[in-house]
């Protein structure tokens, strides 16, 4: 089972911001060398509302906003406790979930128990890959932080997360956080309030 | 061409355009309205005798061209640039590497073509190389600001930012002391009835007053009943204009695809995801499309850039929007009509 963490780390991410460029998920593509189709950090359209008639003319009620997602490094990972050769780990200092590719058997198990899609199968490897939280690059930001022109994605411990930008974890469109704990950090767009309130 | 089509200065052009360099373009074939005519007449060789063509990669417009010599990107030389109209900053773009395998700023090339025909130093005007040209811009900057740091320092740096002292207000000249600084008409004055706009004797097309003028393929347009949807074009945010439409990375951030109400899908029995036929009288498509309410009935939406991939058969392939605009500018600053088009969709 999973040790406690000393000071867990997650993302905070502000749907207001976010205007759906991807370049979060393309610096993320860039830095760790993907193929077309996977994608460790992704960004999802939500789209509602319509047009209609009343009298003459048409009004509408149409919304769209989007979701960057990457791995939430959960404080219950699925993706660990399904790991039949220990290959998928949390570690215990910051709380950041990673595959040692050398014990990686390519099985998918992971992939099956991640409610957010995050662990992807490499083909070419025949192993598992996820985001790593950058873990290479300790101190600095992950590239997909760093990336966004609009600042939508945070990172850091995420205690001082959640005193600056809220407790909530959840919006429109993605699994129920009682599941896994992500840590993750959530500014709802306006109209993703309703669906999930 | 002459006067009608804005040219300025003669009444006629004395020759056809006989030969074009088309340096970090794809404008000739892709970016600019009717491909199939332009490439009809780009097909005709007694016309345009002789194109040549710079690039990174082989664009449609490359592929009309005589002559394609690699070009280098702005990694692999020196250059000044400044952020498009307003901004309150200029940037020194490094080269980071020499020009890759036999790559070669345009510049460097252009200065011996001239020195073989002899004009070495008027085209040059003393500045033999690009770096020669940053050099001469900073100089001209300093004249006017002077706290602009050396080159070198510019350089170094890589950017240089000013503030304004006072905010901007538009013709405040004009506004202090109209009298002294005239409006360039022939009143001087913002002229609501203009008297030169009514000597053109257009007034269906160019009024002498501002005034609503109905679109060709507009809403009102008798042709809506064979070519019912307006079609417009956009900036799509995977790509600026052509360039990086062949990246795969980009492609997987936002696909090629033409946007259409549920509405307007649903009468034509047409499905989110499905490839679709787009048409009118100047050519034809195939292009997905995304049914989304972020489409307004009526419309449909096409993002710009796409690189022009024709089969056999002539139609494009990859939703390259200008296989459908027209070559028609307005009618008196001559500009494009990229979003003026009707067309109509069916399943593929």
């Amino acid at each position: 089972m999973v040790s406690s963490v000393t000071e867990q780390v997650g993302f905070a991410i502000d749907q207001n911001r976010c205007m759906g460029c991807k370049a979060c998920q393309t610096a993320c593509k860039d830095k760790n060398e993907l193929d077309v189709g996977q994608l460790w950090r992704r960004v999802t359209e939500a789209t509602g509302g319509g047009y209609y008639e009343q009298g003459r003319a048409l009004h509408n009620s149409v919304y769209a906003f989007w979701t960057t997602m990457a791995c939430n490094h959960c404080e219950h990972p699925k993706c660990v406790e399904g790991c039949p050769t220990e290959a998928m780990r949390k570690r215990s200092e910051d709380g950041i979930v990673f595959v040692d590719k050398t014990q990686c058997i390519g099985c998918q198990l992971c992939i099956r128990s991640c409610p957010y899609g995050a662990p992807q199968y490499n083909p070419k490897e025949g192993k598992v890959g996820k985001c790593n939280y950058c873990i290479d690059e300790v101190g600095k930001d992950p590239v997909c932080v760093a990336a966004c022109p609009v600042r939508a994605i945070h990172s850091g411990k995420l205690e001082d997360l959640k005193k600056k930008y809220g407790v909530i974890n959840q919006t429109m469109g993605i699994p129920d956080p009682s599941i896994t704990s992500p840590s993750l950090v959530i500014t709802p767009h306006k109209d993703a309030i309703e669906g999930f309130c | 061409m002459g006067a009608k089509d804005g040219v300025k200065g003669v009444d006629k052009l004395p020759s056809n355009i006989k030969m074009i360099f088309n340096l970090a373009g794809n404008a000739l074939v892709n970016q600019h309205s009717d491909i199939n005519k332009t490439v009809e007449l780009l097909k005709d060789e007694s016309n345009v005798q002789f194109i040549v063509t710079s690039e990174l990669f082989m664009t449609p417009s490359a592929l009309y061209s005589d002559l394609v010599l690699p070009g280098t990107s702005s990694f692999e030389r020196n250059n000044i640039s400044t952020p498009w109209g307003q901004g309150d900053y200029v940037v020194y773009a490094n080269k980071l590497v020499e020009p890759l395998f036999e790559s070669r700023n345009e510049y460097d090339w252009l200065v011996e073509v001239a020195d073989k025909l002899g004009l070495k130093d008027k085209f040059t005007e003393g500045n033999n190389t690009m770096e020669d040209w940053c050099r001469w811009i900073v100089q001209g900057i300093q004249k006017t600001h002077p706290g602009f740091p050396s080159y070198e320092e510019f350089k170094a740096r890589g950017i240089y930012k000013w503030t304004y002292d006072k905010p901007s207000i538009a013709f405040e000249k004009q506004i202090q002391d109209p009298a002294n600084n005239p409006f360039p008409t022939p009143s001087g004055k913002i002229e609501i009835f203009s008297k030169a706009l009514y000597d053109m004797n257009n007034p269906k097309e160019i009024p002498a007053v501002p005034k609503y003028i109905e679109a060709w393929e507009g809403p009102a347009d008798p042709l809506r009943k064979k070519y019912p949807l307006q079609c417009i074009g956009w900036h799509y945010k995977r790509r600026c204009h052509s360039i990086h439409d062949n990246n795969p990375w980009a492609e997987e951030v936002a696909r090629q695809e033409m946007w259409m109400n549920p509405m307007d899908a649903s009468q034509r029995g047409i499905n989110d995801g499905e490839k679709v036929k787009v048409m009118n009288d100047r050519g034809t498509m195939m292009v997905p499309v995304k049914v989304t309410p972020r489409m307004m009935p009526g419309v449909v939406a096409i993002p710009q850039g796409a690189r022009y991939t024709p089969d056999e058969l002539g139609v494009d392939q990859r939703g390259s929007l200008n296989v459908l605009t027209s070559q028609r500018p307005t009618p008196l600053a001559k500009g494009n009509p990229q979003h003026t088009n009707l067309v109509e969709v069916s399943k593929a």
